[in-house]
Parts: C-alpha cells; sequence; structure tokens
C-alpha cells in the first residue's frame, strides 16, 4: 500500500484533517485484517496517542471475532486489499504468469463469485491475439460440466484478458507425478469424462488443440475439467496448429506437418493422455521435433499392450485406435470413443472375480464400475445415518428428493461448493435428507440394493442384504469416526476399520467412500439382521478426538473378514466421553429412551466449535 | 471503459444470489419459500456467531442451533416491525435478538432457586470465546460503544467485524455505491467506534 489507506482509501481522504485522515487509515487497516505497529504510530503521531490507544483497542476486537471465523458461506470475496481492478473485476491474487502474461484470482461483483482472471500483457491488437480472443468468446459459448465454464472476454484499462470459473484441484500431470501410473479403470473413468467434453468442444464447432495432462484439472471433489485453451481454434479457420500446440508429443502427425487441429487430432491427443496416464510414457518418445517426425513418418511407437501387458484387450484397442497415424483410422468421433471405453468398462467389470452382491457393481459405473464389482461382505447388523432436527441440507434438493433408485445428482453435477448457500432449513420436516453440507464437509449415507441407490434419511428403514457406505468428501483433511448402535445398546465401530485402505485422517483428494477398500476391493456395510432400531453416530474433526478415538479402540470393529462381535460400551466409557470439552450433565432427558450414541451426539454438538461436526441418524431396520 | 461482454449463450448467465433485501421484500408479502432461502442464508452465519457469544457452559445446557433458528424465525415473524430493507439492518436486527435470546438462556442456566446468581457472575466464571479473547471490560464497552454509533455505523462495524462480510456485499447491504465506499465507511465507524470506547479505557 502507498500510504496510510493505500489505492484503495482515495474515498477516505475527504475527511476533513490530516489527523483524521491518520486514523480512518489506521482503522481501514484493522478493517482489512493487517497488522499495525501501534507503537510506531504512535510514536510518528504522538498528538493522536488516545484516539491511537483507542484504535488499538478496537484493534484486539476485530482480531478476536476474525479468529472465530464468523464469514457467510455465499460470499466468496476476500477480505484482503485489492491488487488492481480491470473493469469492474477486483484482482486479488496473483496465481502465475507466463509469456502470454498473468492469472489472477479475482472476485466478479456482478456473478458474486471468484473467478480466474487471464490477462495479456498487451491490448491484444496484433493479428494472434485477437484471433485468440476471437476463440475465447466462442469458447464462452461452451457449457459442460467438465469444460472450463468462460464467463467473459474483453479489452480493459489497455490489457486484454478474459475470465473464467476458479478450479481448485490438481492437474493430472501432478498426479501422474505425485502417485504414478493409473490402473486402465481409472485412466477410463478420466477418458469417458473427456469424451464428453471434447465432444461439447467439437459441437460448438472449435478444437482444443493442446489436449494434455497438464490442461485437465481434477477439481478437489473429483471433477474433471478440461482447462487451457490457449489453443483453441475453430474447425474452419484452417489456421496451421503446429505452431500454436505447445505439446509435440501429444500432437497428431497431421498437426505436426503443419495442418490445423481438428477434432480427430484432439481425440489424437486424448489417446496419447490415456496412453500416458496408464504408462507415463509417450506412444512416441523423441528428444527433437525433428526426431519425432521421422519416428512418425516410419510409424515407430510403442505399443500400448507393450508397455502394459496386463491392461485389459478392450482398454487397449480403444487407446491403440485413437492415436492410429491415419485420422481415418481413429475413431470419427468423441462419442464413438466413449462408447469404446464404456465397453472397456463394463467387459472388465463382467470379467471381475465372483461377487457376493454383483448388482452392487453397477451403482456408480461413472466412478468406479470394475471396483465394485468386488463389494466385500461386513457382516454388520444396521446402519443409519442420522441427522437431527430441522436443519437440513444441500439444495442438492434433487439430492435430497431423489427418488428411490434415482442416480445421486453428484454423480453428473459438479461437486457442491461450500460457498455456496446450499443449506435450506425446513424446521417442521419430519424426515431429513442423509446429506448436509457444512462448510468444510459433506456426506451421504447411501443405501443400495440390486440396480437401485437411494440416500438415506433419518427415520429411514434397511432390511438384511442392504449395502451401505458413506460418500464422504471435505475441503480440508478430517478425522471421521462412524459408529453404530443397537436397540440393545450393543455398538461398534464402523469406521475407521483395520484393513480398509482409508484412515484418518482422510485426505481431501477425492470424495470417498466409506468404509473403503480392502485388499484393493472396496467393501461396504452390509445389513444382516432384521427388526429394531439402529443408530448411527458420524463424527467429523479437524483434530483427533482422543475420547472417540478410547471409544473406537474399546468396542469391536467391522472387519470383513469375520462377522462382528458386538460390545456393550459401559457407562463408564460415556462417562469419559461426557468429559470432551468440559461438557455437563445432559438437559431434560428425551421422552423415549436416548440410545448412548444419541446421547454422544447432542453433547457433541452442544460443545461443537465449529471445530467438527456430528450428525445422528436413526434407522428402522424390517 | 468497454462494456462487460457476456457469453453468447442460449442459456442465462449464472445469476447473482438475490439479494436479501429482495428476500425479505417477499418475505413481507409471505412468500413460504423466500423465508426459507432467508433462513438458510443466514443460519449457518448466525450459528457461527452464536458459538463465539455463548459461555462454554451456556451451550452445554441449551442447544445452540436452537437458539439460532428460534431467534431467527422470531426476528422473521416481526419483520414488519422495523426498518429491515437492507442486509445490514436486517442483520444488526437478528444480532440483536440473538444476543438477547443468549442473555435470558444464561440468566435462565444461572437462575437456582437458593443461589440467585446475576449474569455477570456467571460471565466470569466461563466466559465467551470473544470475551475471553479480549476481557470482559472491553466486551461491555464495546457493546455499550456500539449503541452510540448511528445505524448505518453499527451496522457497517457489525458486517465488517463480526460478521466478516466482504466489501462489496456490504456496499450492496448499505446501500452504498462500491466496496471502495464500503471500506470508507466502515473505517470511520471504527474510528468514532474506537471514541465511544473512550468512557470505558481499561485502567
Amino acid at each position: 500500500m502507498d500510504g496510510p489507506l493505500g489505492n484503495e482509501g482515495r474515498g477516505i481522504r475527504d475527511m476533513t484533517t490530516p489527523e483524521e485522515e491518520v486514523l480512518a487509515g489506521q482503522a481501514a487497516k484493522i478493517a482489512d485484517g493487517e497488522n499495525v505497529d501501534w507503537d510506531r504510530e504512535r510514536s510518528a503521531s504522538p498528538t493522536l496517542d488516545p484516539q491511537l490507544a483507542g484504535l488499538e483497542r478496537v484493534a484486539r476486537i476485530a482480531g478476536a471475532w476474525r479468529d472465530l471465523g464468523v464469514t457467510p458461506e455465499d460470499d466468496d470475496e476476500d477480505s484482503g486489499p485489492v491488487l488492481f481492478h480491470w473493469g469492474d473485476l477486483e484482482a486479488r491474487e496473483k496465481l502465475g504468469e507466463g509469456a502470454f502474461g498473468e492469472v489472477f484470482r479475482a472476485w466478479d461483483p456482478m456473478l458474486r463469485r471468484e473467478v480466474a482472471l487471464k490477462l495479456r500483457r498487451d491490448a491484444g491488437e496484433d493479428d494472434s491475439a485477437r484471433a485468440e480472443l476471437a476463440e475465447a468468446r466462442q469458447l464462452a459459448r461452451v457449457r459442460h460440466p467438465h469444460v472450463l465454464q468462460v464467463f467473459g472476454v474483453d479489452v480493459r484499462d489497455g490489457r486484454a484478458g478474459l475470465w473464467t470459473e476458479l478450479v481448485r484441484g490438481r492437474t493430472l500431470e501432478h498426479e501422474l507425478r505425485v502417485r504414478g501410473a493409473m490402473s486402465a479403470d481409472e485412466a477410463a473413468l478420466v477418458g469417458l469424462e473427456l469424451c464428453r467434453a471434447l465432444a461439447a468442444v467439437h459441437s460448438s464447432g472449435l478444437a482444443h488443440g493442446d489436449l494434455k495432462a497438464s490442461n485437465v484439472m481434477r477439481e478437489d471433489g473429483g471433477r474433471i475439467v478440461l482447462m487451457d485453451f490457449g489453443s483453441v481454434h475453430e474447425l474452419d479457420s484452417g489456421m496451421p496448429g503446429a505452431a500454436r500446440t505447445g505439446t509435440p508429443l501429444s500432437a497428431a502427425p497431421e498437426v505436426l506437418a503443419g495442418e490445423p487441429a481438428t477434432a480427430a487430432s484432439d481425440l489424437y491427443a486424448l489417446g496419447v493422455l490415456l496412453y500416458r496416464l496408464v504408462t507415463a510414457t509417450y506412444p512416441v518418445q523423441a528428444s527433437s521435433l525433428a526426431e519425432l517426425r521421422d519416428k512418425l513418418a516410419r510409424g515407430e511407437r510403442t505399443a500400448l499392450r507393450t508397455a502394459r501387458p496386463d491392461l485389459p484387450t478392450a482398454f487397449v484397442s480403444a487407446v491403440e485406435r485413437a492415436i492410429e497415424p491415419a485420422t481415418e483410422a481413429r475413431w470419427a468421433d468423441a462419442a464413438s470413443f466413449e462408447r469404446a471405453l464404456v465397453n472397456a468398462l463394463e467387459l472388465a467389470a463382467s470379467m471381475a472375480p465372483a461377487d457376493p452382491l454383483p448388482a452392487a457393481a453397477r451403482v456408480a459405473p461413472r466412478r468406479r464400475p470394475v471396483s465394485f464389482s468386488m463389494v466385500a461382505v461386513l457382516a454388520l447388523a444396521v446402519i443409519a445415518l442420522l441427522w437431527s432436527r430441522g436443519v437440513i441440507g444441500p439444495k442438492p434438493a434433487a439430492l435430497a428428493n431423489a427418488p428411490e433408485g434415482a442416480p445421486p445428482a453428484t454423480a453428473t453435477a459438479p461437486p457442491v461448493a461450500t460457498n455456496t448457500p446450499t443449506q435450506t432449513v425446513t424446521p417442521a420436516a419430519p424426515a431429513t435428507p442423509a446429506t448436509v453440507a457444512i462448510p468444510f464437509a459433506e456426506a451421504t449415507l447411501w443405501r443400495s440394493r440390486g440396480e437401485n441407490r437411494s440416500a438415506l434419511v433419518d427415520g429411514g428403514s434397511i432390511s438384511p442384504g442392504d449395502h451401505l457406505f458413506l460418500e464422504f468428501e471435505s475441503a480440508e483433511p478430517l478425522h471421521v469416526y462412524v459408529l453404530d448402535e443397537d436397540e440393545k445398546g450393543e455398538t461398534y465401530t464402523l469406521f475407521p476399520v483395520a484393513g480398509s485402505d482409508l484412515a484418518n485422517p482422510l485426505p481431501t483428494t477425492a470424495r470417498h467412500r466409506l468404509p473403503g477398500k480392502h485388499g484393493g476391493s472396496p467393501f461396504d456395510w452390509v445389513v444382516t439382521s432384521a427388526g429394531g432400531r439402529e443408530h448411527v453416530l458420524i463424527v467429523a474433526s479437524r483434530k483427533p478426538i482422543a475420547a472417540l478415538d478410547q471409544l473406537v479402540a474399546s468396542v469391536a470393529a467391522a472387519d470383513p473378514s469375520r462377522p462382528v462381535n458386538y460390545a456393550n460400551v459401559g457407562d463408564e466409557t460415556f462417562a469419559t466421553l461426557r468429559g470432551i470439552g468440559g461438557m455437563e450433565a445432559a438437559p431434560a432427558a428425551p421422552s423415549r429412551r436416548e440410545s448412548k450414541l444419541e446421547s454422544l451426539a447432542r453433547r457433541l454438538r452442544a460443545n461443537s466449535d465449529g471445530g467438527f461436526w456430528v450428525r445422528q441418524l436413526t434407522l428402522e431396520s424390517r | 471503459m468497454a462494456d462487460r461482454e457476456a457469453p453468447e449463450d442460449d442459456e442465462p448467465s449464472p445469476a447473482p444470489l438475490e439479494s436479501t433485501a429482495l428476500l425479505l421484500e417477499r418475505v413481507r408479502e409471505g412468500d413460504g419459500a423466500a423465508r426459507e432461502r432467508l433462513v438458510a442464508r443466514f443460519l449457518p452465519l448466525l450459528r457461527r456467531w452464536a458459538s463465539g457469544r455463548l459461555p462454554a457452559y451456556a451451550r452445554s445446557l441449551a442447544d445452540t442451533d436452537d437458539l439460532v433458528q428460534v431467534a431467527l424465525l422470531k426476528a422473521l415473524d416481526h419483520v414488519d416491525t422495523f426498518e429491515a430493507r437492507r442486509e445490514g439492518a436486517f442483520l444488526a436486527y437478528l444480532r440483536q435478538v440473538l444476543l438477547n435470546s443468549l442473555r435470558d438462556e444464561i440468566r435462565r442456566a444461572g437462575r437456582r432457586p437458593a443461589e440467585p446468581i446475576g449474569e455477570r457472575e456467571f460471565a466470569s466464571r466461563e466466559p465467551s470465546q470473544f470475551e475471553q479473547a479480549v476481557g470482559r471490560d472491553t466486551m461491555e464497552a464495546y457493546e455499550a460503544a456500539l449503541e452510540r454509533l448511528t445505524a448505518a455505523q453499527r451496522e457497517a462495524v457489525i458486517m465488517r467485524l463480526e460478521f466478516g462480510y466482504g466489501y462489496t456485499r456490504i456496499a450492496e447491504a448499505m446501500g452504498r455505491g462500491n466496496a471502495n465506499a464500503a471500506r470508507m465507511l466502515v473505517a470511520r465507524a471504527l474510528v468514532q467506534l474506537a471514541a465511544e470506547m473512550e468512557p470505558h479505557r481499561e485502567g
């Protein structure tokens, strides 16, 4: 900042005296959340000592409120200073820069959301810049869940730029570096979504032109997003593609030869991407453009079957066809490629090992169509979630109100943003959805049976044979505890459980399916007995809760290799739990007998300071 | 300056959220859906705010969620009785209703048949997080000073300091032109707040 008010403090200069301006400047810093050296300020303005002392006191108050972390969920606006304005957009933070220009995180007051602002260094008056801007305008017409949404393009204040949705996540390139090569199934799932994205781009008369791992993001929550359309151009523009394509190893031979990018060359690039996702290498490797062209001309490349002999044939064939040198030998369009990948996945699923409940394999084909076929049975008696009273869940009304058997809204919709006003309140509602969006986490308890899948609500019913699982995702690592109690008061741990690949704290890298995988195969909780009421308690916490860890250790846990032995938790254990955070005795007892987990839920909830949340669901087992 | 260029598309652009003022107007007209949306918008915010103002022991005696919901619904029941066309005014009113409810709850928790105890004594046992952070004298001086500010100043302070509103939203809520104007308003209000707290300075 350039002075007490910085360049954002213009409006305060109309205060009448220099002293008032000094005070207002310090007050503005308090409001901005900046630290102020009060001793220095008082030394600099000794005549204002009493007033500055008063402001210092106000600063302590502001700091106390800030520490409480109270902010509107539907207000993404950054409280920090505005770096500069570009039109009505407020640039807040530089995210990166390159030869093209700079990228900022910005606030769009019209859309009331954070956006990514990509600014060229110039006004975009040369031919190539004009062409890029024109193409970006075209791209703004593409609306698809897996395509980065462009909000607008303009030249303002002498700089050309475009603003898009701000995607928080990791590129596939990053995932490759961190995790190594993927399985064929996982790569095929990525491929499906990118086929759909490309179909949307191509149907708008555009070609992406630079599809590669670093241009595809996996958003926190799992959505695949096709990004960076720096090389996008109209299919009929005739503009040579080679010069504009930055990744020769992913480029189709005809593009390297100077022809324009097309839908066919995009599909080639997608084939290379999938090849790379499962091998961490390229089908044709070269150290120079000349060598690459030479190898392509000679048809030299490493067959996918050679690089990964273990991959399913259908997947290998789908990818190999996409990277055929001759355009006419490739898939005709994105939809054809997508169908091939779907077939590969279904074929793989049908060849999976015997499945105790085969239908479960088809619950969520877009996520793990194969692995779902290996559901291991946990001998559990129950389950249910709890959602207590009438404050509830996300607007995903589509999800909350989904009829039984309907696909979950989250299967196709972008993940629910934590900062959107998704909560609704229905004080009189007798049943509450099993999904709750809170500032940092979202959870849904699902029941699947055969082809049907439905979100469980408090008061819902379950039956022997039902598969239950919890989908959970959060914006930060969380410790999750899931416990169950039957009508007899017998309690056991549903999560964390030994043998699962998931353990606390759960990372934020994906939407988790609890209880997780065992021996590489996902497993569910399965209802094995009928009758009575079941109480499930779910607690998510930023920090481990020692008392819950003790409880988890003291009761029987679900084990995929053997039936569960129930344990009746003694009152002593719960007395210990009551001590969490200095909690006291419960208020008036409810009319019916309160289960221990219900009691625990109520106490935890009452004691919540925002660092953890508690949900309870009671189900009728019939 | 060139106008924003909206994407040329048949689909509508993402619409800005309904303003609180618009929702309040609809609530006045008896729109139940608007009432629900308004509650959904403010409930999480008020819950977090209340968790910082409620002493821990009082939180163990009453469900904060219930308290907040009741206060919110009570405020909406009286939406015709006060000037709340501005979001800032509505938030300030909500805060007052909730603060009164919290105080009532503390008093209720403090009553013992054989040992009537005042609110201040209870507060001294288990202060709220906010009070723990700033001290009781400063908290009381702050509350008293807030009362002496103009309505606009009070709303600006509450929105920015207590509820963490961004300047753009404050500008909308207060009917100011832009974020800079809102920042100016907040800064002036804080200067005045400091002056009003002066008689309560710690010795």
